[in-house]
């Protein structure tokens, strides 16, 4: 349990964090999303000790970090997997860290293989990959299997493997009723591996709520193709729902071409955007993730590209096909579907069209 | 803080700066033999009535503290350059006791290092000495303990290079710091007055631990005074350093 009351801290004239309030529960896996900058950092500094905060307070467990009394068996952190001596061995540098908690050599061993650098424990940091790095460093934040875990940007530098890995870790691990706060930027996956969302941005607290409501909250709309439409369409008005050509609809609010429309993005061909990964040469400095425009947001609940695929092929299939689209409100995708059914309309498509998370960070982060 | 000191032990053991900074200590080994050689021929041709070598240690003195405040710099500056400290103090419970850890490695090593140094120094110097009038034997007063002393002059050392190095978080501003601090006594003597310049003469670190072993001529105090100095290095070292590390944010 994580207890952050009026949380404030100021450098100089600029306030990095200002009466942040939130509380990140066991048993879930909460995301800390801001852009770049945001403070999220500086509050998780401040939840682990290292820094002092103007005023407000930051609780492990109810008390204050430097009042633990064996810190590493409560908390574990990874805050930046470049903070290491490269000159020592992944072996060694466990070590080092588990002997100030009194740990032994037996759980530096297990934490190597739960991270999957078993095999180049004996290798000098300094000829890490970033993903390896990002390995050392959670397994660090493991090694005195804490209660409470906090991870600031833990998928950074891991490839689509690694991050399927550690997103199955986290759930795991807030599975056996542990406390798990990780911050990204990246909005799809946290969309994936959170339970619960706190955003902030220029150091407030924006919005704390669970993904799944966050989500609701952005629907806009089902996307329904039925090659009765006219006839359908009568029959949803008739039960209060509001129709516009999904044609129109899209040229409405998706005026930029580049930008892949909701129904045309399981063909698009950046897939691997979906499990969270973002190759860093792609993005220019300084340019946030949600505003990629190669990047496909759309949320779903399969992440696995290859079905994706074949659902786009499909998708794409029908719009052949023919069949008119239209853009529902006003009522869910079921509620479409037992009228369809009421009314003998054949029904191709019926898709819930959320506004993507990112869309949704956008427009709330505003 | 068994825990603690167990695992700094393994930090510096496992920095590859530490090995470094040992390997120079055996460059005063060579200047010595160099000193000692060249004052055996002068001794060979022209008689007695030149510099005696004596132990030995004299001859390269000033090399060894600021060797040994450079183990205490590295044992903490790499963390704060690396920004490792920030993973370093959210494993341990108070901030002070980390710093009396990482005093304790390398005091230690240091003592031991210095102390190993101090006798291969020595026996260097009496290996080219051979049987001169102009060496040192054990037997003579106060060579034995000169030899003694050197270990606790490294350890004061180190632990001075710890604290710079945690005051001012920074590997160039502590190494410079190393350097510039012993030379101020010997440029400030050419100013100062008696017995001021004797006395700011004697505060160096290898003057001190002369004065330590009461060794005639080395200095303005006694072996009290100069222990006494000597852990005022140390608190001088450490307390500024507690301040910073407690009070400022990692």
């Amino acid at each position: 349990m994580i207890e952050v009351t009026e949380l404030t801290k100021r450098y100089g004239s600029t306030r990095a964090v200002s009466g942040l309030t939130f509380r990140v529960e066991p048993g879930q896996v909460t995301g800390f999303l801001g852009h770049n900058g945001a403070g999220k950092s500086t509050t998780m500094r401040m939840i682990l000790g290292l820094h002092r905060p103007t005023s407000g307070t930051a609780l492990i467990n109810g008390v204050r970090k430097q009042d633990l009394r064996d810190p590493m068996r409560e908390v574990g952190a990874l805050l930046d997997a470049a903070e290491v001596q490269g000159g020592r061995t992944a072996f060694a540098h466990l070590q080092a860290l588990a002997y100030a908690g009194g740990i032994g050599r037996r759980r530096v061993v297990e934490v190597l293989e739960e991270v999957g650098l078993a095999g180049a424990a004996r290798k000098r940091i300094a000829g890490f990959s970033q993903g390896m790095r990002q390995r050392l460093g959670i397994a660090a934040a493991l090694l005195g299997d804490p209660g409470v875990l906090i991870l600031d940007e833990p998928v950074n530098g891991l490839d689509p493997d690694g991050i399927r890995w550690l997103r199955t870790l986290l759930r795991s691990l807030a599975g056996e009723g542990r406390t798990v706060l990780l911050s990204s930027h990246l909005m799809t996956e946290m969309s994936l591996t959170a339970d619960r969302l706190i955003i902030i941005g220029r150091g407030r607290l924006i919005e704390e709520s669970t993904t799944a409501d966050l989500l609701a909250r952005f629907q806009s709309g089902v996307l329904v193709r039925s090659p009765h439409a006219a006839r359908l369409s009568r029959a949803l008005e008739a039960a209060g729902a509001t129709i516009r050509s999904a044609h129109d609809a899209q040229a409405v609010e998706k005026p930029a071409p580049a930008r892949p429309t909701n129904t045309a993005a399981p063909t698009h061909p950046s897939q691997s955007s979906r499990l969270g990964e973002e190759p860093a040469h792609a993005r220019p400095a300084g340019t946030k993730a949600a505003t990629h425009p190669s990047q496909d947001f759309r949320l779903s609940e399969e992440p696995v590209p290859g079905r994706l695929v074949a659902a786009g092929i499909e998708a794409r299939a029908a719009r052949d096909a023919g069949g008119e689209e239209l853009l529902v409100t006003g009522l869910t995708a079921a509620a479409i579907g037992d009228i369809a059914l009421a009314h003998g309309c054949a029904v191709h498509e019926l898709v819930p069209r959320r506004t993507s998370l990112e869309e949704a960070f956008m427009e709330i982060a505003k | 803080m068994i825990d603690l000191v167990a695992s700094e032990w393994l930090k510096l053991r496992s920095l590859r700066a530490t090995y470094y900074v040992l390997a120079a200590t055996l460059s005063a080994v060579v200047l010595t033999g160099f000193a000692a050689y060249s004052i055996s021929r002068y001794f060979d041709t022209h008689g007695p009535g030149g510099d005696a070598v004596g132990t030995g240690l004299g001859l390269s003195a000033d090399l060894p503290p600021v060797l040994f405040g450079m183990l205490g710099v590295f044992a903490i500056s790499g963390e704060y350059t690396t920004g490792m400290i920030r993973l370093t103090l959210t494993t341990i419970r108070s901030r002070w006791t980390l710093l009396l850890a990482k005093a304790a490695v390398v005091a230690a090593m240091a003592a031991v290092a210095g102390q190993a140094l101090a006798f291969a120094t020595y026996f260097t110097a009496q290996a080219v000495v051979a049987g001169r009038p102009i060496g040192a034997s054990f037997a003579e007063h106060t060579a034995l303990t000169e030899v003694l002393t050197s270990g606790a002059g490294a350890a004061v050392a180190g632990v001075l290079g710890l604290g710079l190095a945690t005051v001012l978080r920074s590997t160039p501003g502590a190494l410079i710091a190393l350097v510039v601090l012993p030379l101020a006594p010997t440029v400030l003597e050419r100013f100062l007055p008696a017995p001021w310049n004797d006395w700011v003469s004697s505060l160096t670190i290898p003057s001190l631990t002369r004065q330590l072993a009461a060794v005639p001529d080395a200095g303005a105090f006694g072996p009290a005074t100069a222990a006494t100095v000597l852990v005022g290095y140390v608190v001088l070292s450490l307390l500024p350093a507690t301040v910073a590390i407690n009070h400022r944010d990692a």
